[in-house]
């Protein structure tokens, strides 16, 4: 809309100009149908004006014409005319009624423009965002690449020259998946994210991260332990896969090589409750919550490094799903992170009757 | 008469291309470099690609197109290069025709093994049927629709067989829901995504070592599903 716009492109003077202006000429276009129309409908006429004064000018300018019209009515339209004095106490009711939706319209442009702003707000944030994360895989990729390629393509390069290969992918992998939570983050923490919630197997989830994981997981074994009749789960399977990737990374970076991490879930209630545990040495104190706050490390600056954003994220991912997290240590040893999902009720699968194909 | 595999590659990022170039030559293949979706068409007709490496992001349109465009006059496999943020362009560009995708940054070996897998699959016969598939200790005859794991027959269900003939004939090829939803159940299904996930559940159970940790039926989040032997 072109006019709406009046608000801000006029100088704050001339709006008010412009708003007496109107109502002088609503007054001025009444005048010779004094005779044709009753007061009512002119009064109609002078509060079709603030209103238009309140969308295209603002508060303050629609507060001034309603007194103007007001005025203007009283002194023109009303017996006795030209003077002040009413006969009739009801033109009060007028004057309010006139005030009021000046003022009501203009609140409801002022939020409308608010969130106008925000929306468009928002999507900045999310356009920069992408082009950001677009922009930095670029390089990533390259610095992989030309890691790999390097070591592919000459064989006989000496044991040193391929450890510092190896070093130089293992820390850019690293840096992207830095990039990558920083990102989730950010993206997290704009508040609208959006879920795109299905009906799946857990057991699909967890594979699927333990395979995206792949060689970061070489020196440990997952164990998965899910009953076979666990129920389909409403979860966007593109964030809960964030969240078992951060969460078997940071069972890996804090245990032993060669030692077993085990995924357990089970449902308890309404809820699932999901256990990723580790064989590591466990938390370092037992204030375990405000680990999963942003930018909280379990130790300082420990030799194992890691960005606390990780666990930050999954917190974030489990919430929105209105689930909870939180990691302690259990007695047995070893560190637990454990976060409950709600369970819904699952569409009904009408599974094949059980006529299994004779093979011969 | 061609002798070298050619591979087109449609990539606008200049140390992108040469890395991949510089592998692809290692291996023998012989490479055609393009870096839009226009010169990509172009250069696709002169040189006949046996198989293309396109980036969806370029410059002058989305490679979604190209792929499109390609899939008029060329079954040759196409493996796309994107962004991991773009599940929504991924699917496009797979149901558009592409066979296969590889989110960036990627593992070199990886793309090797994927150019292999998609150029073996362009060799193979047409007619499926005859063929005898193993992976681990599972042997499958779509001929005489019998599947044997560990010397035992496995009984699998219609549906379960189907799906499991159908990821077969295109293994090493990523199949999006709708596409198996589609082809298995029909079309009023293409929305029931939790169907196929319990029958590939099911196919797990009974044909994977590990069905929380799938070697061969391996799941593509949010986009579909690749079987790999």
């Amino acid at each position: 809309m072109a006019l709406p716009s009046l608000r801000t492109s006029l100088p704050i003077l001339w709006r008010y100009v412009a708003a007496v202006l109107l109502c002088i000429s609503t007054a001025l276009l009444c005048l010779p149908l004094i005779g044709y129309l009753d007061l009512v409908n002119i009064v109609m006429l002078f509060l079709l004006a603030v209103a238009l004064v309140a969308v295209m000018l603002g508060k303050g300018p629609a507060v001034v014409s309603a007194f103007f019209s007001v005025a203007l009515f009283d002194v023109l339209f009303v017996e006795p005319r030209f003077s002040f004095a009413v006969h009739d106490g009801q033109y009060l009711i007028t004057f309010v009624v006139m005030l009021l939706v000046a003022l009501l319209i203009g609140h409801l442009i002022e939020i409308a423009q608010k969130n106008a702003g925000q929306i468009h707000a928002e999507r900045l944030r999310s356009s920069i965002l992408a082009a950001l994360s677009h922009d930095i895989r670029t390089p990533l990729t390259v610095l992989c690449g030309l890691a790999d390629t390097l070591k592919l393509t000459h064989p006989d390069l000496p044991e040193s020259a391929r450890d510092i290969i190896d070093t130089l992918r293992a820390q850019t992998v690293r840096l992207h998946s830095m990039v990558d939570n920083l990102l989730d983050m950010a993206r997290l923490q704009s508040g609208n994210v959006f879920l795109n919630k299905e009906w799946q197997p857990l057991e699909e989830v967890i594979g699927s991260s333990i395979h995206s994981l792949g060689e970061a997981l070489a020196f440990h074994t997952v164990h998965v332990e899910i009953a076979t009749d666990m129920p389909l789960v409403n979860i966007d399977a593109l964030l809960l896969e964030r969240v078992f990737c951060n969460l078997l990374e940071n069972a890996c970076k804090y245990s032993p090589v060669h030692s077993m991490i085990v995924i357990r879930a089970a449902v308890v209630g309404h809820a699932v409750d999901i256990y990723v545990i580790n064989e590591g040495d466990g938390f370092p104190d037992n204030d375990t919550q405000r680990l999963l706050d942003v930018f909280e490390r379990g130790q300082n600056e420990s030799a194992a490094s890691g960005f606390g954003v990780g666990l930050a994220i999954c917190r974030s991912i489990v919430e929105a799903h209105g689930g909870s997290i939180r990691a302690y240590n259990p007695d047995w040893g070893g560190a637990c992170v454990m976060f409950a999902l709600p369970l819904g009720v699952p569409p009904v699968v009408e599974l094949e009757e059980n006529t299994e194909r004779p093979l011969s | 008469m061609k002798t070298a595999t050619t591979v087109l590659l449609i990539e606008d990022e200049k140390e992108i291309r040469r890395f991949v170039c510089t592998v692809l030559q290692s291996e023998g293949y012989q490479i055609k470099e393009a870096c839009e979706v226009k010169q990509g068409l172009i250069d696709a007709g002169v040189c006949k690609p046996d198989l293309v490496i396109l980036d969806l992001g370029l410059p002058d349109g989305n490679g979604v197109q190209f792929v499109r465009d390609f899939r008029h006059w060329s079954q040759a496999p196409v493996l796309v290069l994107s962004a991991r943020t773009s599940e929504q362009e991924k699917i496009a560009a797979l149901d558009a025709g592409a066979d296969d995708y590889l989110t960036k940054p990627f593992a070199v070996g990886e793309l090797l093994a994927r150019v292999r897998a998609l150029l073996r699959r362009g060799q193979l016969p047409d007619n499926h049927e005859d063929a005898i598939f193993s992976f681990s200790d599972v042997m499958v005859d779509l001929s005489r629709r019998t599947v044997i794991r560990g010397g035992a027959p496995v009984h699998l269900t219609p549906i379960e067989y189907s799906l499991l003939a159908l990821l077969l004939a295109n293994a090493g090829k990523v199949l999006t829901h709708r596409y198996l939803l589609r082809e298995i159940w029909g079309a009023t299904f293409v929305e029931s995504n939790h169907y196929l996930r319990i029958y590939v559940g099911h196919l797990r159970q009974k044909l994977e070592v590990d069905a929380a940790q799938p070697k061969h039926f391996i799941t593509e989040t949010a986009v579909g599903y690749r079987f790999q032997f």
